[in-house]
């Protein structure tokens, strides 16, 4: 098996007496594009700064392409394209200084690509970097990054707050990296669309716990959505060890279940007077579930009774 | 790095040449330079040194490089803008310096184009009437040179991660030590060492945080010590600020001791002065006198003296002064030219009011014209003279001057005889005469004390005393009625025992009519005290060290006296030492008391701090404790005690952190 392009072993970060990111055991190998899921404040990109040395771990370690992140030496950065989330750029530069300006600091620039990412989001080079969209903005800094070919590229939330087209955009020309083969994309995001266009590989993180660490289609495949149809009032359900949410309403039971066993099933279909449906989850509904406050909730007409 | 500094400069020049306007503003403003505002008390006279214009380097310099300094990094500091920036392949180190480079550049620049643009133009003839001196700069170069490190230090405090009053303040705090020695030193090289040496210590402070990404923790050993000695400073200056402010609530008792003086009638009594309270008045036959009328005596009711120097050869000058470089002379409101006393080619120079510009020299040879420098100057005793007085006169190694500047003439009124050494001069006090009027002066030798007209006109000598290296100056005073002179002859206050007082009446021809001598106040002996322990133990010994060692150096600098502490005479030798002993000993407690916190801290760092607080004591025991990181803890499940956070295993048990345990919700894939 080839060295992982990442790796962290129990990598626990804590603010105060509040734990962000909880015994961390994370592997990226080489040539994969992860994404990087979580609720807001999951602990996402406190993640990737520790893996990128700008954040000091409470305990643990992490290891990105080989090197000790506390320990990344100028030439190991080089190798690492990292777009941090909200894509600062100096408003007073134009396009143009902001590629001059970072090309200084590599040895290896490519002004096609700089130019091509430039092109691609029709970025005139004599603008002033402030007056730009937020979507060119997103599309120079892409631009920067992918200029030096990266060999991991790390992006947080790259796509927050741009338009669809600009979403689009930006993947485009992130996709752009991976026409090498051992180039590896790690990038966390809340458009799971995005993240279901181009990712082969996911992690989830809930409330700096690693969750889920899985390919994108292990993770559809394990999260389940049932219906169940019943006449009762009340159904008593067997117990279900991978249960995440349960719904109610009047004659029906909405479970999303992970990990669901086959004996779980037959468990299920083998309740008296019940009908068991199966609906077909997306990335969003199954992250959601995953995700999403557990245990039981109902709704029913009853209960609006005396409303008006 | 020349990428970076074409940012920092690019992005930050703006609020330089605003500050550098604003300053230059200030500054014209402070030397706004009405004629008519030449005067003593307003001072502008000194220009660059002058209060309104020195208020400006102590108080704006200081603000300007603050300000710069925020606006620099606080600027950059956004989370993910920061983030972007320190990830670039490129060292901290170079990060750093191309942030500090441009930005320190950018504040001298801010305050010394105007500094030295405003000094070009007061060196200009016709813009101030005032000789100028480029050496009047000094002042607010220091300053400038002082403030620079608020500079730094603001950097260091945006940088720095934590608590706000540790690793944030402090830095912002101990750089106004820097500022402070600039502002309060009399002496120029104790407001350079302060300056260099809290300027130093902010760019290490400031470096050192930035290599260690805002942690104390991890900043180089280096750099530990330079912010923890830079935290000594700091709460150093707060303990100054707490002092200042517990005197506005509690002021401490005003000045108490005897003094020997004469009545107007001529006896000679001794008062215990409490402030500016004549407490008690007793005859040297000890009875007590009170006065008529009134409740107690007060400064109206003694006779006046003048002071003449028995030994001092070195004239300390407050080296913020103009009046290091000249003074202006009495009479300047009342006629169309002002006079200034200037130091360096030490003669008189006029200058006119209206056309502001230098006209003559005045010197022992007359005048000459503002071009031409004649030559020699006036020998002065001492190297700087101040001139204060309605009469002045010039003491020089080998005569004594009287000038006349309304009549455009210093007049010869003593030559010293062959062999003979000049010790000091001054007018005879006289409660009401005007400047125009006659007055005598009195003088001294190592030979004798003459008390001569103004013309020179010799009206009587008498012989000095025996031993006079033990005394330290002699006060001549008259009654009235020019019937009676006395002298009083105090001791050296560096003699133990002090030698006495003594009084000397003389007739109106200088014979000697009374003598006496009176002893020194007697001193309380030394005992030990709680109090006496307790102020041992306050000052830490490495206060002590440092603060004797600085005066060796300055010692071996030929800049003052030094006497190192086993070439003390004893007893002060044996109670020095025993004190030293005291801090040292409340050190090692400290040691103890910091078991608790060391208890936190692994490795070799718990060697050091050891050190570091047997000779800061208390100090370097807060020091440390508001600077350094101190690891959170938790209450271990396998042994009950607390557990560090950044430990895998527990310090005391050893066990591991417990496991999660799965819920079944977990999806994990092998990696492919």
């Amino acid at each position: 098996m080839a060295e992982p392009v990442i790796e962290t072993q129990g990598l626990t970060k804590f603010f105060g007496g509040r734990c962000v990111v909880d015994e961390l055991n994370l592997s990226i190998e080489r040539g994969s594009i992860f994404g990087f899921l979580g609720r807001n404040g999951a602990g996402k990109s406190t993640t990737i700064r520790l893996l990128l040395g700008l954040l000091e771990p409470t305990r643990g370690t992490s290891r990105v392409l080989g090197a000790d992140s506390r320990r990344l030496s100028p030439q190991d950065r080089a190798r690492i394209g990292y777009l941090p989330e909200g894509h600062h750029v100096y408003g007073w530069m134009s396009v143009e200084e902001c590629g001059r300006f970072q090309r200084s600091f590599y040895d290896n620039w490519s002004d096609d690509i700089f130019r091509a990412v430039l092109s691609h989001f029709r970025l005139d080079r004599k603008n002033k970097a402030g007056n730009l969209s937020r979507g060119q903005r997103a599309g120079l800094c892409l631009a920067m990054v992918l200029a030096p070919e990266p060999e991991l590229l790390i992006l947080d939330d790259p796509a927050l707050g741009l338009d669809p087209v600009a979403r689009r955009s930006l993947i485009q020309s992130m996709l752009f990296v991976t026409r090498k083969a051992d180039r590896t994309i790690l990038f966390s995001s809340h458009m799971l669309s995005d993240v279901e266009r181009v990712a082969d590989e996911i992690a989830v993180l809930d409330r700096g716990v690693l969750r889920a660490s899985c390919g994108l289609e292990t993770f559809r495949r394990q999260v389940r959505q049932i219906t169940l149809r019943h006449g009762s009032a009340t159904l008593e359900l067997p117990r279900l060890p991978g249960l995440l949410q349960t719904f109610r309403t009047e004659g029906e039971i909405s479970l999303t279940i992970a990990n669901m066993e086959a004996s779980d099933e037959e468990a299920l279909r083998a309740l008296p007077g019940v009908s068991f449906e199966e609906e077909p989850m997306g990335l969003e509904e199954a992250f959601i579930g995953y995700v999403g406050d557990r245990g039981e909730k109902s709704f029913f007409t009853n209960d609006l009774k005396g409303t008006r | 790095m020349k990428s970076l500094f074409w940012k920092e400069t690019r992005e930050n020049l703006k609020w330089a040449l605003l500050a550098a306007a604003g300053i230059t503003a200030a500054m014209f403003y402070a030397l706004r330079s009405n004629p008519n505002e030449f005067q003593y008390g307003q001072e502008t006279w000194q220009t660059l040194c002058s209060k309104p214009f020195l208020l400006i380097s102590s108080f704006g310099f200081p603000a300007v490089a603050l300000a710069l300094g925020f606006l620099q990094i606080l600027t950059e500091l956004r989370r993910d803008q920061w983030a972007f920036l320190v990830h670039r392949p490129v060292t901290r180190n170079a990060i750093f310096w191309g942030k500090a480079f441009p930005g320190a550049m950018l504040y001298l620049f801010a305050v010394l184009v105007p500094l030295f643009g405003v000094a070009w133009w007061v060196s200009l003839p016709g813009s101030v009437p005032a000789p100028f001196d480029w050496r009047l700069v000094n002042p607010p170069l220091w300053d400038a040179i002082a403030a620079l490190a608020f500079y730094f230090a603001a950097l260091q405090s945006g940088v720095m991660s934590g608590p706000w009053f540790g690793r944030r303040l402090l830095p912002l705090i101990a750089v106004c030590f820097g500022a402070i020695a600039v502002k309060n030193s009399y002496q120029f090289h104790a407001a350079v060492a302060g300056a260099l040496t809290i300027l130093t210590l902010s760019i290490f402070c400031a470096w050192a945080g930035f290599l260690s990404n805002g942690s104390f923790r991890n900043a180089p050993a280096w750099g530990k010590a330079a912010m923890a000695v830079l935290g000594l400073f700091g709460l150093s200056v707060l303990s100054g600020w707490w002092n200042a402010g517990w005197q506005l609530i509690s002021p401490p008792a005003p000045y108490s001791g005897e003094d020997l003086r004469i009545m107007k009638d001529g006896q000679p009594v001794m008062v215990t002065q409490q402030g500016q309270w004549m407490k008690k008045v007793v005859t040297l036959d000890n009875v007590e006198l009170h006065p008529e009328n009134k409740s107690a005596f007060s400064y109206e009711d003694f006779l006046q003296g003048t002071y003449l120097s028995l030994r001092f050869d070195r004239q300390f000058v407050q080296w913020r002064s103009a009046r290091t470089y000249f003074s202006p002379m009495n009479g300047n409101n009342s006629t169309p030219v002002l006079w200034y006393f200037v130091n360096g080619p030490s003669r008189f120079a006029r200058y006119g009011l209206l056309s502001r510009r230098f006209e003559v020299w005045l010197g022992p040879q007359g005048m000459a014209e503002a071009t031409s420098l004649p030559s020699p100057g006036f020998n002065l005793l001492r190297k700087n003279f101040y001139f204060y007085g309605a009469e002045t006169l010039l003491v020089c190694k080998d005569a004594i001057w009287c000038p006349k500047l309304n009549r455009n003439e210093v007049l010869k009124v003593y030559s010293l005889p062959e062999g003979e050494k000049l010790l000091g001069a001054g007018p005879i006090y006289e409660q009401t005469r005007s400047a125009d009027q006659r007055f005598d002066f009195a003088l001294d030798t190592d030979r004798n004390i003459q008390v001569r007209a103004d013309d020179g006109a010799l009206l009587f000598s008498t012989p000095q005393i025996p031993n006079l290296g033990n005394y330290e100056r002699v006060q001549v005073f008259r009654t009235e009625d020019r019937s009676r002179y006395f002298l009083i002859y105090q001791g050296r206050y560096d003699r133990n025992p002090r030698p006495p007082q003594i009084f000397l009446e003389l007739s109106a021809s200088g014979e000697v009519v009374q003598r006496r001598e009176v002893p020194p106040e007697p001193q309380e002996p030394w005992a030990w005290s709680l109090k006496v322990v307790w102020n041992a133990a306050m000052q830490p010994i490495g206060e002590s060290l440092w603060s004797h060692a600085l005066g060796g150096l300055y010692g071996a600098l030929g800049i003052q006296e030094w006497t190192p502490v086993w070439k003390f005479a004893e007893p002060a030798r044996a109670r020095t030492l025993q004190l030293w002993g005291i801090s040292l000993l409340f050190g090692a407690a400290c040691v103890g008391a910091g078991q608790i916190l060391f208890f936190r801290l692994g490795g070799r760092s718990r060697w050091g701090w050891t050190v570091f607080l047997i000779f800061f004591s208390y100090a370097g025991l807060l020091a440390l404790a508001l600077l350094h990181e101190w690891p959170r803890r938790k209450r271990c499940a396998g042994c009950g005690g607390k557990r560090s956070l950044e430990r895998a295993d527990c310090g005391q048990c050893g066990a591991p952190w417990p496991a999660r345990e799965p819920d079944g919700t977990e999806i994990f894939e092998a990696v492919r």
